[in-house]
């Protein structure tokens, strides 16, 4: 009966929903743009217009703030980047799903579990609808492995044959020799003090098999495991890295990755077709191959569909988050060149035929682990990016600045309540 | 200071250094004319090519949000000039001349500005939101007016200050009015000096961005926004940006080569009978 | 008397724009400072003075000012003596002045956002012509070097407009005093420092003082070429504080380290007039 209930809310909000007129705010990528084109087909079929405001990456967080603090907000759904995505829900911003998923069986067992868990559920309520992911894997030059001379090279130096590194030890060895014997930087790096650095030693900590807080949001950056992965960050980037790496973002590691100039970089599992492309990257397009990150768990991130609270058309954004996430729009988008957060897709052959590297992709999402998602993740990443960044730049010793950083990040956990 | 008689050898060497400072300020833009000129991938290779030539990253940017942005940015701009320099010369004669409330006020209406701009963006957000200004260029007008007020009033004060009392002293013993001797003899002798505070008030607002940021909707963004917008997640548009950055800059400086040549060395001339 | 209320009348516009529209937003700032709002917890919990003594006991913060202390020394240092090099070098009445007023005026005119995404390919230690002519520098990314690749970055940019500043009060100065010192047989430096110079102080004053308020906001460079890195080697306290709000979402926190920085930047401009108008 209650549910028979929800579904007449549902269909009568959908009544009143005819003629309305939903906006959000868009990151300006190509992904929008694929969405952007099939948002006609939308309107036909349920009379809800939708309409896009597409800003850059970092234009969105103060915008949707400014919005979500006001009264009433100027955007009826969102799309929110999993580093927001503890602090929207924590400050009460936005609207819990599960009534709507109950109302309109909507399908959630086709989400990766690393993905619900990052942008899905907080504390243990669904906030968001994972739309899509970036991962991070390793991206590396296969022609580098091919040669001849350095396949001798490294088996005279190493006693073991020149292969995919299985371990982050083996990596930043691998990275040394190249930067030592290929006349290119072992890796381009990106150690601009943020996201870029953060993102990035991440996949070092969880590579080195540590964390930075465990279940109950207890501090465990500071192990013998993260010693050792800041240890090998900060001598992959110091002997094994670009000029410049220091102050380098992911533009920069693009560009250098693009020209040719690094053997491998640690980063975005998109960052593939980008360099894969032969009009844009003629050096090195064909050369690039795609790989978990050694030790087998990387760095997860992504996006998802959110409702604010304080959002008008709270029933027809629904409808439409609901539409574009369905099983056949999905695929549609995906064939479109946007990677899907379905596991459906991700195995479907048509899919698969189109873009072979799916597979790689999901072996990456599948083993991804989070950073720890609450209010104060972007803040998180300032503090220990610039203990990393200063640990990097040899302004201070590793075992220092790792304290200060998991001194840092508890403060943090304690302001946003969740350590006493 | 050009005290005829001079050596010529101090005259060669301050040609020499001119023509130094110009090329430093010249070379770099002429570089981002370069790099507008090519095709993105291209923009930045090395070496550095020089051709294939394309006009495309102009094309797409006229065409695109940096055409609008011009014209919001232009609009907004004159009319905080427009508006503001006739307020702040008021204010700035009041206070130069009547010690309109003392040293206090000189501070106070300085002291607004020296608060960092986030602290007061969300606040004036809220305001405008409540009174329907968000997302509408008078709401950026009315901000930048406030804000540039101060500053253009500050540094009319200091040209105020240092000009001669005798010629308005000379005025009243003629009869004429408080009103008139600022109209008729100070305003025209400042020429140079509300020129620069216009150029001042104008660049407050031209190169502004947080409050554009947080201000805008899709249609009223302003250049420093539209330029941001070309540091995408997939990397930075460089050769759009170089297109947004000469298209921005090459006629608002003829502009004001114009207004400074004809408007105010005319009047300047015309005033010092 | 009529000359009083004239003034009065002439200000009142302005005072009532700089009224409505900053006082508002000035005087709820300062009392967010004394509460412990933040975008979590929106509510007005009272908090005194404490946060005024939590940002004068953070490590950071105290950091970021002295950088931007150094910072604004070095920038606005540079920027008023090249500027004033440059007018007079504009006021010489030498060849194609139009066309060096127009290159002159150029760099102002670029959005901060321009300027540092321009000077951050030029300077780019793998990728930029400076690399590839000299050999590359690692200006942004090398600790020692990144605050004087960010001055000169910002200098580059302020002497254009310090310049045009500083030419038109040139060009607002009466020609009478300057041409007794001629009959009197100065030499052009004695000319400039004796007569020139004094003359031009109020215009100077007024610029020093704009051009300090300038280089204490400086954040948009920062954002875009080394968001305070490497290390916090760049941090200046705008940038600081803009992150104090947008990431730690404290308004509050934001507020009080605002109107300290208020503080000693009234203070510093105070010194201004204290030592530098007498006589």
């Amino acid at each position: 009966m209650k549910r028979l209930l929800s579904v007449l809310a549902l269909v009568l909000g959908l009544a009143l929903a005819q003629g309305v007129v939903l906006r959000a705010l868009m990151e300006d990528v190509p992904e929008t743009r694929i969405i952007e084109a099939l948002l006609p087909e939308f309107e036909r079929a349920t009379g809800i217009r939708v309409e896009f405001e597409v800003v850059q990456y970092s234009a969105m967080h103060d915008k949707l703030v400014a919005q979500l603090t006001a009264p009433e907000s100027a955007y009826d759904f969102l799309q929110v980047d999993f580093l927001w995505a503890g602090e929207f829900p924590a400050a009460g911003w936005l609207e819990p799903l599960e009534p709507f998923v109950k109302a309109s069986g909507f399908d959630l067992s086709a989400y990766f579990p690393s993905m619900l868990d990052l942008v899905g559920y907080y504390r243990g309520t669904l906030y968001m609808i994972p739309m899509y992911n970036y991962a991070m894997g390793l991206i590396y030059r296969k022609d580098l492995l091919e040669r001849k001379d350095l396949k001798e090279g490294f088996q005279a130096q190493f006693r073991r044959p020149l292969a995919l590194p299985k371990s982050l030890q083996e990596y930043v060895d691998l990275s040394l020799f190249m930067a030592k014997r290929a006349g290119v930087a072992g890796a381009a790096m990106q150690g601009q003090r943020g996201d870029p650095n953060f993102m990035e030693f991440s996949n070092y900590l969880f590579a080195a098999g540590g964390d930075y807080v465990d279940r109950n949001w207890r501090v465990t950056l500071n192990s013998p495991q993260g010693e050792r992965a800041l240890a090998l960050y900060v001598r992959n980037i110091r002997e094994g890295a670009q000029k410049g790496a220091l102050n380098a973002n992911l533009d920069d590691t693009f560009r250098v990755m693009c020209q040719g100039g690094a053997f491998s970089m640690i980063t975005y599992w998109w960052m593939l077709p980008q360099l894969d492309n032969p009009k844009q990257c003629s050096k090195v397009a064909g050369k690039v191959a795609l790989a978990p990150m050694p030790g087998g768990a990387g760095v997860n991130g992504g996006w998802g569909w959110a409702i604010p609270k304080n959002g008008r058309n709270k029933e027809a954004a629904w409808r439409f988050i609901s539409w574009v996430e369905s099983k056949e729009i999905v695929k549609r988008r995906a064939l479109q060149g946007h990677a899907p957060t379905r596991k459906d897709v991700f195995q479907d052959p048509e899919v698969l035929k189109k873009y072979p590297y799916y597979k790689e992709v999901e072996r990456i999402l599948a083993g991804a682990k989070k950073v720890p998602i609450f209010a104060y993740t972007a803040e998180m990443e300032d503090v220990v990016g610039r203990e990393v960044s200063l640990a990097a730049s040899g302004r201070k010793p590793v075992k220092q600045a790792l304290q200060d950083a998991a001194k840092g990040l508890e403060g943090l956990l304690k302001k946003a309540g969740l350590l006493r | 200071m050009a005290v005829p008689g001079s050596s010529r050898a101090l005259r060669h060497l301050a040609h020499g250094l001119l023509w130094a400072f110009s090329l430093a300020f010249l070379l770099p833009l002429l570089w981002t004319l370069r790099s507008a000129l090519l095709p993105e991938g291209q923009a930045y290779a090395l070496p550095p090519v020089w051709g294939p030539w394309t006009l495309e990253n102009f094309a797409q940017a006229l065409g695109g949000p940096i055409g609008k942005a011009l014209r919001n940015s232009l609009l907004v701009a004159s009319l905080v000039v427009l508006l503001g320099l006739p307020l702040a010369a008021g204010l700035a004669y009041a206070l130069a001349r009547y010690r309109l409330g003392g040293e206090g006020l000189r501070f106070a209406v300085l002291a607004t500005q020296m608060l960092p701009p986030i602290v007061l963006a969300l606040p004036l957000f809220a305001l405008f939101r409540l009174l329907g200004l968000a997302g509408t260029l008078q709401g950026l007008v009315l901000a930048y007016l406030a804000f540039a007020l101060p500053f253009m009033a500050w540094l009319l004060l200091g040209f105020f200050q240092g000009l001669p009392r005798e010629l308005e002293e000379a005025a009243y013993v003629d009869g004429a009015s408080p009103f008139g001797v600022f109209f008729r003899i100070v305003l025209p002798l400042s020429a140079p000096g509300l020129f620069a505070a216009g150029v001042l008030g104008f660049l407050l607002s031209w190169n502004e961005f947080l409050f554009a940021l947080l201000l805008s909707g899709r249609d009223t963004q302003t250049i420093p926004v539209a330029l941001s917008a070309l540091i995408t997640q997939r990397g930075v548009l460089f050769a759009q940006v170089a297109a947004g950055v000469v298209l921005s800059v090459l006629p608002v400086a003829l502009l004001a080569r114009l207004v400074d040549r004809y408007l105010v060395e005319g009047l300047t001339l015309g005033a010092v009978k | 008397m009529r000359g009083r209320q004239a003034a009065q009348l002439l200000a009142l516009p302005g005072l009532l724009v700089l009224l409505g529209v900053v006082a508002f937003p000035l005087l709820y700032a300062f009392f967010l400072s004394l509460t412990r709002y933040s975008f979590l917890r929106p509510q007005y919990a009272w908090a005194g003075l404490a946060r005024y003594r939590e940002a004068l006991e953070d490590p950071y913060f105290l950091h970021a000012l002295g950088l931007t202390a150094l910072y604004v020394a070095l920038t606005v240092g540079l920027t008023l003596a090249l500027g004033l090099l440059l007018a007079v070098l504009l006021h010489q009445g030498l060849p194609l002045r139009g066309f060096h007023y127009f290159a002159v005026s150029l760099p102002m005119l670029i959005a901060p956002v321009g300027v540092g995404l321009i000077w951050k390919m030029i300077l780019h230690p793998e990728l930029g012509i400076l690399a590839y002519l000299f050999g590359g520098v690692d200006f942004f990314g090398d600790p020692r070097y990144a605050l004087l690749s960010l001055a000169l970055v910002d200098v580059w940019q302020q002497t254009s407009f310090a310049a045009l500043v500083l030419l038109a009060g040139l060009r607002s100065l009466p020609k009478e005093p300057l041409e007794a010192a001629r009959v009197d047989g100065a030499t052009p430096w004695q000319a400039f420092w004796y007569v020139t110079f004094p003359l031009l102080r109020p215009v100077l004053l007024a610029l020093l003082v704009l051009q300090t308020l300038a280089e204490v906001r400086t954040y948009d460079l920062v954002y875009v070429l080394t968001r305070g890195g490497p290390g916090s080697a760049t941090d200046l306290v705008s940038y600081y504080i803009y992150r104090k709000a947008f990431l730690g979402l404290d308004l509050s926190g934001a507020g009080a380290m605002g109107y300290l920085l208020l503080l000693l930047t009234l203070a510093l401009v105070a010194l201004y007039y204290r030592f530098l108008t007498r006589g």
